[in-house]
């Protein structure tokens, strides 16, 4: 299948944020022809190809530059290794019920997670489950040690407002609604906590 | 504490009720006791399924003070991972 | 929620309201940052236009902040 970006005429970085918008949505099966006209931005689409373990080919037609794009077969430098889970963290606590437990049950399961190296892409703290992420928490080793490993922690900015907590964020970077949902919805296992 | 979620050679108690897992994350942190709430390794049957996992140098100390607050430890157990393998050893205290 | 080594591109995509900083430190720097940047990290473009990264990253920060609002 073919996807054309036609970027002529925009100005840096729409080019690359649009191209890579494109990449985020395949599965390998898309040919993405992003067209421009200016040799900045032809350079930075060529980059983000090469970033992303594309290979490309660039054609220039009346002073316009169409670079196609395909992603490598097999062991490309921008394929990810591992499984690509994404985890969704609800509450403070692991499940309901008493507090005492739901507490403790959440300190097991994330130190079961640091246990599992590769494999989690993305953890989402949403509603009080931001509390983990923030000054006080009693899991921020946890989430700092996953965030070593490569681990993107993530979590709700609405709800970090909401608790007044934006100030407090101690590991990872905020996110909104629309992000979370695109990284559930396209990581290969998604868990709810 | 960073050092002891990713430490390969530890000890771990595990007990007998989740009750006494709970009373001696209770005890060990009014102690100020470098730990943390583990869930018990597949390798080892306990009646419990979390473990508390602390640095190998605490453990007879810390097996005490828990003795002294009625939170009973049912096993002491010295982990080496090894890649993806747990070697372990249970300890007899005296 | 930023920190140095992370790449202009990445920055502007998660966070686009971020380009309007970069638009002004673009009028500093006298040279267009996202495009001759776009795949360096922050550091590197502070170094490279002698900007105080600082001042840079908070700037970024803030308008994170004040973009969100009206993200969601």
């Amino acid at each position: 299948m073919e996807r054309i970006v036609d970027a002529r005429g925009l100005s840096c970085p729409q080019p690359v944020i649009l191209t890579k918008k494109v990449m985020d949505e395949d599965d390998g099966s898309l040919e993405i022809i992003t067209i421009v006209n200016q040799q900045a931005a032809l350079e930075n689409v060529s980059k983000l190809a090469a970033n992303q373990g594309y290979q490309y080919e660039v054609e220039e037609k009346d002073g316009d530059f169409y670079i196609r794009m395909k992603k490598a077969q097999g062991e490309g430098t921008g394929v990810k290794e591992g499984k690509n889970i994404a985890v969704l963290v609800k509450s403070r606590l692991f499940g309901e019920g008493e507090e005492e437990l739901g507490g403790i049950l959440m300190k097991s399961f994330l130190y079961t997670l640091t246990e599992m190296k590769g494999d989690i892409k993305h953890i989402i703290f949403m509603n009080s489950g931001v509390f983990l992420t923030c000054a006080g928490s009693p899991v921020l080793e946890h989430l700092k040690a996953l965030a070593e490993e490569g681990v993107e922690i993530l979590s709700c900015g609405t709800c970090l407002d909401f608790y007044n907590l934006k100030d407090k964020l101690e590991v990872g970077s905020i996110t909104n609604m629309y992000a979370a949902v695109e990284i559930l919805t396209s990581a290969e296992k998604s868990l709810t906590i | 504490m960073s050092n002891l979620i990713k430490a390969e050679k530890y000890a771990l108690f595990t007990f007998n009720t989740t009750s006494h897992a709970l009373k001696a994350e209770k005890v060990l942190k009014a102690l100020g006791a470098e730990f943390l709430i583990v869930p018990t390794l597949r390798e080892i049957s306990s009646s419990c399924g979390l473990s508390v996992k602390l640095s190998w140098e605490n453990i007879e100390k810390y097996y005490n003070d828990l003795l002294e607050n009625k939170v009973p430890v049912e096993g002491v157990f010295r982990v080496e991972k090894e890649g993806k393998k747990n070697n372990i050893t249970k300890i007899e205290m005296a | 929620m930023l920190n140095k080594e992370m790449l202009v591109v990445d920055v502007v995509e998660k966070f686009p309201c971020t380009e309007e900083v970069f638009k002004k430190y673009e009028e500093k720097a006298g040279n267009c940052i996202m495009c001759s940047h776009l795949f360096n990290t922050l550091e590197a473009v502070s170094r490279d236009y002698g900007l105080d990264l600082e001042q840079f990253m908070q700037d970024l920060e803030q308008s994170i902040k004040k973009g969100e609002r009206v993200i969601f």
